[in-house]
């Protein structure tokens, strides 16, 4: 990820309350979530429905 | 003025010099065992260390509880543990530091969720004989601390980096 990138991201949590940081099937969604929730990071899947 | 020099500085080979006063590390030295005591509890705190995985879904939010909670608790003390065996070190590798950064955050966290911190209290003075008034003071000093923390963290990567083709677990 570019620091561009990680940037607007961080602005998007900060100003409208979260972004959208990652996408996939539940097994990776899932992996990823771990990751951010291991720093203490608030993630949060959201599945269509 | 020397007190608000930078803490931390990203070396030509790639490491940290870690320059914290005795003061703030003996601070700091108080910090993770008091926090190891509560993570395994189901204080109201530490529940913001293990958020639900899923927004509008309590039942497979619980099934992702059941299945991360161990390694996520560990996640956690493991941390705690490199910048408790580190809180004397001059020198930080960068994993070294990406622990200081999980466990210092984690600190400030909870703490923050205890004082029940909200956007306002960046805005209020805290009075003086407010008797959370050190617990703030420790609140605001670990979130500069984690500013640090994050800026030479964040030094390393390359401005116009892209996604890595394969992730790694503690990438």
């Amino acid at each position: 990820m570019s620091l561009a990138k990680a940037h607007k991201l961080m602005m998007d949590v900060h100003l409208r309350g979260k972004a959208i940081v990652s996408s996939g099937n539940r097994e990776k969604a899932e992996f990823d979530t771990f990751r951010l929730h291991a720093h203490g990071l608030w993630a949060t899947m959201e599945h269509p429905s | 003025m020397r007190s608000f020099q930078r803490r931390l500085k990203r070396t030509r080979k790639g490491d940290f010099e870690l320059r914290l006063p005795k003061a703030e590390r003996d601070l700091l030295r108080t910090l993770p065992s008091q926090l190891r005591e509560v993570l395994p509890t189901d204080d109201p705190a530490v529940g913001r260390l293990f958020p639900p995985a899923y927004r509008d879904d309590p039942e497979r939010s619980e099934e992702y509880r059941r299945l991360v909670r161990d390694d996520l608790l560990t996640a956690h003390l493991e941390a705690l543990e490199v910048m408790e065996a580190t809180l004397d070190a001059t020198r930080l590798t960068e994993d070294q530091l990406a622990s200081w950064l999980s466990a210092v955050n984690d600190l400030r966290l909870v703490l923050g969720t205890r004082l029940d911190v909200t956007e306002e209290t960046y805005d209020r003075e805290i009075a003086k004989d407010d008797p959370d008034g050190t617990a703030y003071a420790l609140y605001f000093y670990l979130g500069w601390l984690e500013e640090q923390v994050v800026e030479a963290l964040a030094l390393g990567i390359d401005p116009s980096g892209t996604e890595p083709e394969s992730r790694s677990r503690d990438g």
